[in-house]
């Protein structure tokens, strides 16, 4: 009987072992977009290692930030995710949008709704780290990131 | 024996007259408390407020407010209008401070009570058995048990921390919208009552005679529903 | 929405169960003195209906207590409902009546049973004898006094909950009097139970005397069951949610229907109908719709409990 726990027991854990790391290397695997020609100068500007970078995506430097075209000469075409650039705001979050439906977004989070087309995605997400910093807010950052914004002199 | 029955009878007849008027007395003295100048009321201008909760948490902290309950909280509900342009409604949940307050006329052992120097319902935990009347009885469903006490706790305009060291209470203090007010209803220079003549508010569940002390500016309406 | 499960639930089922030992230990008291003043008189002690009612009525006035107490988030603190009181509050009068209550319990008890009492204790402690007779002087007052609380007790039980404007259901004057219409049922029944099982005759003088008061008993129950939800209905809004939320379709509606109307009252009183037309008093007949009686008061309190706090004002 005993013997037979062992077993399982120890036939569990391996089970699992080999689940966890195979997850693991899925979500590791961000070869395909660090190896894009892109990155030929851009190492100075860190790896692409968020969400977004994972190989089953299938994502490149360009599907977001847009053709290379006269880069680095200026002017270009290409989309660069900030609220201090001429780019509109509406252009910028098409980005975006043109995987996130603007429904789901509003379903997972209310906030989405209220700023929508008012407020640049990058102004709260990051994409390029490891963890997008809105995915680990506590209760109190949250009201916090709010206040950023909204704030009235007393 | 004739007679001794009429006694008791008429003994019993006093007795039984004298306890049920008992309370009745009692109660109208309840009802027109003493002359003071102290009566705190919140307004909550739910047309500022943003949802961010930064009052929930800095209750939590302020008053030390164990996870899991909250003496506060803010209710959302829409989302209203056409995307892009939806907005939402937020309304301030927490202990109205009723004049006429249920859970102060149930308490058993007067842990439920009214402060007649502020007008507060506060609760003392010492007192208090942890029955349950008091959170069965309010009208409002604001009173929960403290899981570390095992006290009944709720919002008391934070009569034993902010407002003793002279502070206005921790969520007013930490709107970034201003979008609440306190103040002293007895004082006509206050901010509060200024407001308060400026603009139409509204009471939760008035018709409950609780008489209220939270007052709402209401934000516009986001549908009509019959 | 479960049956026993909601977001506005805060009392659970220890309070129906005290409220039901509650009614029970009040409406037994009831009986007994009644038993005693207009049936038995002297001989009292004899009949196993008056010492079943007796020993029902302490026993479940201190469970319900004990039941009461486990029930508080602070047990250990439960002397502070004794010794600070607020005349505002049901509860608060409540206890007074609690302990009132069970002091003229003991002392009727005592005068009721003073010759067997009397009698144990002749040799060894005959202090005890004089004491009984002392309380015995006063049989009459106490004898008042100890009907007025048990009436009270069982009325204290719904006004209990009647006292809470957030459930509409409960804030209404009918609430007490089903209550206490229920409670001294449920004591009867008891009695008659307890009676049985100790021995008494199933066709005695006390049940019939117990089936007399207990017929009309159970119409004013109905005819109050009626008022209280047609009352509701009537007064619109919450409480007229409030009313076919309970007695509509799902589970307590089932139990409403089936457990309370037709076990609990419609079948204890077609039984006692039928017992006093032929006069067939056995002990199965008797022990059996006595247990109905109590099964259905047990589900009234439950029913009550659980569906007034599911609508909310």
């Amino acid at each position: 009987m005993s013997r037979n726990n062992w077993l399982l027991m120890l036939s569990v854990g391996v089970l699992s072992l080999t689940l966890i790391s195979q997850a693991a290397h899925c979500a590791d695997s961000t070869e395909q977009i660090n190896n894009d020609s892109c990155m030929k100068c851009h190492k100075r500007n860190g790896k692409m290692q968020g969400h977004h970078a994972q190989d089953g995506l299938n994502l490149s430097c360009s599907s977001c930030h847009g053709e290379k075209g006269n880069h680095p000469k200026k002017p270009n075409n290409l989309m660069v995710f900030s609220a201090d650039n001429e780019i509109p705001l509406i252009a910028q979050n098409a980005v975006c949008l043109t995987c996130h439906r603007a429904t789901n977004l509003g379903k997972s989070e209310w906030t989405h709704n209220v700023h929508a087309q008012k407020v640049n995605c990058s102004s709260c997400h990051q994409l390029h780290p490891q963890t997008d910093p809105m995915m680990t807010l506590t209760a109190k950052q949250r009201s916090i990131e709010c206040q950023r914004c909204h704030s009235v002199q007393r | 024996m004739e007679n001794s029955r009429r006694h008791f009878l008429k003994n019993t007849c006093a007795l039984v007259a004298g306890v049920s008027v008992y309370p009745l007395s009692g109660n109208n003295a309840e009802m027109e408390p003493e002359i003071n100048n102290i009566k705190y009321a919140l307004l909550h201008d739910e047309s500022k407020c943003i949802g961010c909760n930064a009052c929930v948490e800095a209750c939590r902290e302020v008053n030390h407010v164990p996870e899991g309950v909250t003496r506060l909280s803010i209710e959302k509900t829409g989302p209203f209008g056409e995307y892009p342009n939806q907005y939402y409604h937020f309304s301030r949940h927490s202990c109205e401070h009723c004049e006429n307050a249920p859970c102060v006329t149930v308490c058993p052992t007067g842990a439920a009570f009214i402060d007649k120097e502020t007008g507060i319902v506060a609760v003392n935990a010492d007192r208090c058995v942890g029955c349950l009347y008091c959170i069965a009885a309010c009208p409002y469903e604001v009173r929960f048990i403290n899981p570390v006490t095992k006290t009944a706790d709720k919002c008391d305009f934070c009569r034993e921390t902010n407002l003793k060291e002279g502070k206005q209470p921790a969520c007013v203090e930490a709107c970034p919208t201003k979008a609440l007010v306190f103040g002293n209803l007895k004082d006509p220079e206050s901010e509060l009552v200024a407001r308060l003549k400026a603009n139409p508010t509204e009471r939760y569940k008035q018709s409950l005679g609780t008489r209220p002390k939270i007052f709402r500016i209401k934000a516009r309406q986001g549908e009509i529903i019959l | 929405m479960s049956a026993f499960h909601f977001d506005t639930l805060v009392w659970h089922w220890p309070i129906a169960i005290y409220l039901f030992l509650a009614g029970v230990s009040a409406g037994a008291m009831f009986f007994a003195v009644m038993l005693k003043h207009g049936c038995l008189k002297g001989k009292a002690y004899q009949s196993g209906f008056v010492q079943a009612a007796c020993v029902v009525a302490a026993i479940s006035v201190l469970a319900g207590l004990g039941v009461l107490v486990l029930d508080l988030t602070k047990p250990l603190h439960f002397w502070k409902i004794l010794v600070f009181y607020n005349p505002m509050s049901v509860m608060s009068m409540g206890v007074i009546i609690l302990m009132l209550y069970q002091v003229f319990m003991y002392a009727w008890i005592v005068i009721t049973f003073k010759q067997p009492i009397d009698d144990l204790c002749k040799k060894r402690l005959p202090i005890v004898g004089k004491l009984t007779s002392v309380i015995a002087r006063y049989e009459a007052g106490i004898t008042g006094l100890l009907v007025i609380f048990s009436v009270s007790l069982g009325a204290y039980t719904g006004f209990l909950l009647s006292a809470q404007p957030h459930f509409p259901m409960w804030n209404t004057g009918v609430l007490p009097l089903l209550f206490l219409a229920s409670g001294l049922s449920s004591g009867a029944a008891a009695s008659l139970l307890g009676g049985v099982l100790l021995k008494g005759n199933p066709n005695g003088a006390e049940v019939r005397f117990i089936h007399k008061i207990e017929i009309p008993l159970i119409l004013g129950e109905i005819l109050l069951m009626f008022t209280f939800f047609l009352g509701l209905v009537f007064s619109g809004g919450q409480s007229k949610v409030a009313a076919f939320n309970a007695i509509g379709v799902g589970f307590w509606g089932f139990i409403f229907w089936f457990g309370i109307m037709g076990l609990g009252l419609s079948a204890p009183l077609a039984m006692n109908l039928f017992m006093t037309a032929t006069s067939k008093r056995k002990f199965s007949y008797v022990a059996g719709t006595a247990c109905l009686s109590l099964l259905g008061v047990i589900l009234l309190r439950n029913f009550i409990l659980y569906t007034g706090q599911m609508t909310v004002s």
